[in-house]
């Protein structure tokens, strides 16, 4: 059944495949005699009581990945602010001292530490909490959108958290599947 | 040292110890909708099942997968020395304070 394995996939985010895959088969087995509503609350609401199990039974380790995360972010700014600094000067001198900052291509090129470090952090939260994975980016996404709304901080704000909160689980679950590929029996 | 065992730990662990060789969520699941008449949720159900594992009270085997459960396996659950030993205390602590009390309609050694 299709919604099973779409079922499965969401559980192996928050536990191990399979565990994932045995709950999901208890879930199917009971399913039988009821509707697909309660096949899919139950999947949500045993996926978030792992993910709270996760994050309430290790909240220090997650927190530091997460502000060790930040930091990373925050290195990365800092590189491509320094990288913008050269480019903005390169094409000022090319262009005869009129820089159109607000030509897509800047745009791209400003969001760019952002979207890169998004995806390279989900990664880097994938390695150093394997099985916890989910976990890892929900304490993150919760710090770094409470550090990018705060107006002080000169943050991008909204968009700088709306981006974390989709692409640090995107590279979670790319680094996930590269280790799990990596420790996949031949 | 000891394990503290909370009260829907302790359900379970029960439910386990009756069900013997047939223990998977299903089954646990009926058992103490059966004996409780109070049907647990699947989320509560499985943390529980991984936290009991996680500290070293019940071991798991995976079964033959089934097509009824869309080819995936049973994980069947057992108890150990050491959780037998966990709810054998958790269960004398509850009888010391039934002692004395008198309960409509409950009889007690």
């Amino acid at each position: 059944m299709r919604s099973a394995h779409i079922a499965e996939s969401i559980l192996a985010l928050v536990t191990t495949r399979d565990r994932a895959a045995s709950t999901v088969g208890d879930l199917t087995e009971q399913g039988a005699t009821r509707d697909a509503v309660w096949f899919w609350l139950s999947v949500f609401q045993t996926a978030s009581s792992f993910l709270w199990r996760s994050v309430a039974e290790h909240p220090a380790r997650l927190t530091g990945l997460a502000l060790l995360g930040i930091a990373v972010h925050a290195g990365i700014g800092l590189l491509f602010a320094g990288l913008d600094g050269v480019a903005g000067f390169i094409a000022a001198y090319r262009s005869g001292n009129h820089l159109e900052a607000d030509s897509l291509g800047w745009k791209i090129w400003f969001a760019a530490p952002v979207l890169v470090s998004s995806l390279l952090i989900g990664r880097m939260l994938a390695r150093w909490a394997p099985g916890r994975e989910l976990a890892a980016c929900v304490v993150y996404a919760v710090l770094v959108s409470i550090y990018s709304l705060v107006p002080a901080l000169g943050n991008n704000g909204a968009l700088t958290a709306v981006f974390c909160v989709l692409l640090v689980p995107a590279g979670a679950a790319w680094g996930r599947n590269r280790r799990l590929g990596a420790t996949r029996p031949m | 040292m000891a394990h503290s065992l909370g009260e829907f730990e302790q359900v379970v662990l029960l439910a386990i110890l009756r069900l013997g060789e047939n223990a998977y969520g299903v089954t646990i699941a009926a058992e103490i909708s059966a004996c409780t008449h109070r049907e647990p949720a699947p989320g509560a159900l499985y943390t529980t099942l991984d936290r009991l594992e996680d500290k070293g009270l019940v071991v798991s085997r995976l079964g033959d997968p089934t097509p009824q459960r869309g080819g995936r396996a049973k994980r069947y659950f057992t108890l150990n020395a050491k959780g037998l030993a966990a709810i054998t205390r958790a269960q004398q602590s509850y009888r010391r304070l039934l002692e004395g009390c008198e309960l409509p309609g409950l009889s007690h050694a």
